[in-house]
C-alpha cells in the first residue's frame, strides 16, 4: 500500500480496495488512452484491459505519450502493456489488438465496471454509448479537437447518455486537429472520474458536460438534460 | 432577451463569448439564425439546413430530438452552440 499512500491520505483505505477491485475498459490508445491509462494503472485499478488495433506512427507522438520513436510501426496495446506494467506491475493489463466491433465491446464491457473513451470516431462512441447503457456501466466519454476538449461521465440510469446530448453521428472529420497536451488534459479528467465513481468520492460529472478551453486556459459546464425521446437511453 | 452561448473555435470563429438578442415574438430556431442573428453565426450552419453541424441545445436540451430547426425560441431561452469534439 506504499505505492498509494500519498492518495490514501485522501481516499482512506476503504477506497483504495474499491480502486484495486474495480476493473477498466480502454476502448483506444491514442491521446486520450495514453493519459488516462497511465493515472489509472498508477493509482492501482485492478485490471485493465486495452482495445486497439493500431500501430505506432510518427505523427501520434506529440500527443500520444505511452510511445516512443523507438515504437513505430509496434502494436500500440503492446507497447502500451510494456509501458503500464512497468509503471505498476501489481495491475493486471490485457491488450486486445482487435477492431471495436460491437461482439467485441459486447464481450468486453460485461467484464469491467467502467469505460473510458479513447477514440477519435462517433460510430464508435456511439456503439460504446449503446452497449454501456444496455449493460448499465458507466462511460467516461471524453473528446478533443484543437485546445478544446469535452468530458461527460454517463452513468446509466443517473443521468444522459451521449446521445441525449448528440442524437445523431455527427460528420466525422480527419484529420482532426489537436494540440499535443489538450488529450493530456482530458485523459486525466477521465482517470479522476474513473477514480471518483469507484471509491463515491467527490461529484462526478454526469449530466454536466465540461468543457475545457486551452486557449482562454478555462473551463466551462453546460448542464445536459436526459431526453424523453433519446433513442438509446429513453426506455431504460 | 434569447442568449446565445458560443462554445470552444466557435467563439474564436465569431469573435464574441455570448451575444444576447431581443426578439418581438417567439420565433422558429430557423427563422432566428435567419433574421435576428449575424451573419457570423449563421456562417456556422452549412446552407443544406444540417442542424447536426454543431451540437445545439437550448434550455440544456438538443434540439435534435425536440424540432430542430422548428424549435420554437421566446426571449428568456438559453442556446449553447458547441462544436464536436471527436478527437481523442
Amino acid at each position: 500500500m506504499e505505492r498509494y499512500h500519498r492518495q490514501i491520505l485522501v481516499l482512506g483505505e476503504e477506497g483504495q480496495r474499491r480502486i484495486r477491485n474495480s476493473s477498466v475498459l480502454i476502448v483506444g490508445v491514442g491521446g486520450l488512452g495514453s493519459a488516462s491509462s497511465l493515472y489509472l494503472v498508477s493509482s492501482g485499478f485492478g485490471k485493465v484491459i486495452l482495445v486497439d488495433n493500431g500501430r505506432v506512427e510518427l505523427s501520434n507522438l506529440n500527443r500520444q505519450i505511452l510511445y516512443t520513436t523507438e515504437d513505430i510501426g509496434r502494436p500500440k496495446v503492446y507497447v502500451a502493456a510494456e509501458r503500464l506494467s512497468s509503471l505498476n506491475p501489481e495491475v493486471e493489463i490485457e491488450p486486445v489488438m482487435e477492431e471495436a466491433s460491437e461482439d467485441l465491446i459486447r464481450e468486453l464491457v460485461k467484464k469491467v465496471d467502467i469505460v473510458v473513451d479513447g477514440l477519435d470516431n462517433w460510430e464508435t462512441r456511439f456503439l460504446v454509448n449503446r452497449v454501456c447503457v444496455e449493460k448499465g456501466k458507466p462511460f467516461i466519454h471524453a473528446g478533443v479537437r484543437g485546445m478544446y476538449g469535452q468530458l461527460l461521465t454517463i452513468v446509466p440510469g443517473k443521468g444522459p447518455c451521449l446521445q441525449c446530448l448528440i442524437p445523431k453521428p455527427p460528420k466525422e472529420e480527419t484529420p482532426i486537429p489537436v494540440v499535443s497536451t489538450t488529450p493530456g488534459v482530458l485523459g486525466l479528467l477521465q482517470a479522476t472520474e474513473a477514480i471518483k465513481l469507484v471509491t463515491g468520492y467527490g461529484e462526478p460529472s454526469i449530466g454536466r458536460l465540461i468543457i475545457y478551453d486551452g486557449v482562454t486556459t478555462s473551463f466551462r459546464e453546460i448542464k445536459v438534460s436526459r431526453m424523453k425521446n433519446c433513442p438509446v437511453c429513453s426506455k431504460r | 432577451m434569447v442568449k446565445i452561448i458560443l462554445v470552444g473555435y466557435l467563439r474564436e470563429k465569431v469573435g464574441r463569448k455570448t451575444i444576447e438578442v431581443k426578439i418581438p415574438k417567439p420565433v422558429t430556431f430557423k427563422e432566428f439564425i435567419e433574421k435576428y442573428i449575424g451573419d457570423k453565426v449563421k456562417s456556422i450552419f452549412s446552407e443544406d439546413d444540417d442542424i447536426e453541424d454543431v451540437i445545439v441545445l437550448v434550455n440544456n436540451e438538443s434540439i435534435t430530438l425536440k424540432g430542430g430547426w422548428k424549435i420554437i425560441l421566446k426571449n428568456e431561452d438559453t442556446v449553447h452552440l458547441i462544436p464536436f469534439m471527436g478527437g481523442g
